[in-house]
């Protein structure tokens, strides 16, 4: 069988939740992600995480948004 | 030819008229139709002041675009301010940069700070450059400012918004008041839109460029994200003439509004660490780089004001401009004068 397809996410941590960023991280991480980066002061979690599991992501609570990952350029 | 026998048939056909005439009066309809599209539309106030009609040039004294936004008369410098930038690096041997204490740190795997730096170097330099280039005239808004450099993008200019973001909170732990993000991308982004928000409660203003691909008068562009986020100041381009950019999108909506403020960003030269050091561009970047330098400047002459105070003194104090608020937002942003 074929590994899961892993995409590359921004997850936004909720108001309620900024100070509690690190235990909200461990939650993701048994949610499915791999964490990659905690970002304690803007309250943002970069990682990766699988299709199948991004539905019980978004499900953790104060998690405000899961967006994929995009390119930015010089404008 | 083809078209004039194919009008002169139109003419006769339409019961003998005047064919000079005929060609007159569809040579008028279009030229009103053309000025209608690529100016007032949709039509402006009737109460809109319409400024004199002259165009700026670079002289002895600084570039046209310091000259129409009134730095060169301004008192500040930026002096004290701290500021940042998320670009793909800054040219540290640059003539005009080599004696400037800045702060740099790369976000980007793999690219250690002192890499790429094309764009940088430009956006870094219209916004916080020297007061006294090298070689030139002064190009600079804010000469004064403490610099921090966050290399979110990598040498060809690309990046994640991971990097970008961790960069953006680089700034913000760092105490920057002002924060230039002369970067973006077409898709909404609500990580972008809450983290700016965060930002502005932390006292850092985030300032964007609208984006360039507009192609006035047949296409009005979309306005690219960060700029388009309410709780980043979007930045639309003038050309030297103060009219909007030919590649200067549009804001989909009036409320609320994508574009805030209007700057030069036509045709500017600045620092590059391409040969002859100095180079003139045209961009969205480089109109949201005059308005980050010049957001330095109002930091200065107000040291206890807040993000949200600093957005408004830029907003209030912008000069009305003849092109729609959807192009232009609230008008030409100025340097404070006292």
């Amino acid at each position: 069988m074929a590994e899961p397809t892993q995409g590359r996410v921004i997850i936004t941590v909720d108001d309620e939740h900024l100070g509690q960023i690190d235990k909200l991280a461990s939650e993701l991480r048994s949610a499915g992600v791999t964490v990659t980066n905690v970002m304690n002061t803007v309250g943002i979690i970069s990682g990766e995480v699988s299709e199948e599991a991004l539905e019980a992501v978004r499900a953790v609570s104060g998690v405000k948004a899961v967006e994929p990952e995009r390119q930015m350029r010089a404008l | 030819l083809c078209l004039d026998s194919a009008l002169r048939a139109k003419a006769t056909a339409a019961g003998g008229l005047d064919l000079s005439a005929y060609l007159r009066g569809y040579r008028d309809g279009v030229n009103g139709l053309l000025a209608a599209v690529s100016k007032a539309d949709p039509p402006a106030p009737s109460a809109r002041r319409v400024p004199e009609v002259t165009q700026h040039l670079d002289d002895a004294l600084g570039t046209w675009g310091l000259h129409a936004t009134g730095v060169l008369q301004s008192p500040y410098t930026g002096a004290g301010v701290r500021v940042a930038a998320l670009v793909d690096g800054l040219d540290m041997t640059h003539p005009d940069w080599v004696r400037r204490a800045v702060t740099v740190k790369s976000f980007v795997p793999g690219e250690p700070p002192h890499i790429g730096g094309i764009s940088g170097t430009h956006y870094l330099g219209t916004a916080f450059g020297a007061m006294a280039p090298a070689s030139g005239p002064r190009y600079a808004c804010a000469p004064g400012a403490s610099v921090f450099v966050a290399k979110v993008l990598d040498q060809s200019g690309v990046g994640t918004a991971a990097c970008v973001l961790a960069g953006l909170q680089w700034a913000m732990q760092n105490g920057c008041r002002v924060i230039l993000a002369p970067l973006g991308q077409d898709q909404r982004f609500d990580a972008f839109e809450i983290l700016a928000g965060r930002a502005l409660l932390s006292n850092c203003l985030v300032i964007a460029g609208s984006g360039n691909n507009a192609r006035r008068p047949t296409d009005w562009g979309s306005v690219a994200y960060p700029a388009a986020c309410r709780s980043v100041l979007g930045v639309a381009s003038l050309d030297s003439s103060l009219n909007v950019a030919s590649f200067s999108p549009r804001s989909s909506l009036p409320q609320p509004p994508e574009i805030d403020l209007a700057a030069p960003g036509m045709q500017l030269r600045s620092s590059t660490p391409l040969a002859g050091h100095y180079v003139a561009w045209s961009g969205s970047s480089t109109a949201a780089a005059y308005v980050a330098g010049i957001a330095a400047l109002w930091a200065e002459a107000n040291p206890q004001a807040n993000a949200r105070q600093l957005w408004d003194a830029l907003t209030s104090h912008a000069r009305q401009l003849l092109d729609s608020p959807l192009d232009v937002g609230v008008g030409l942003v100025q340097a404070p004068s006292t």
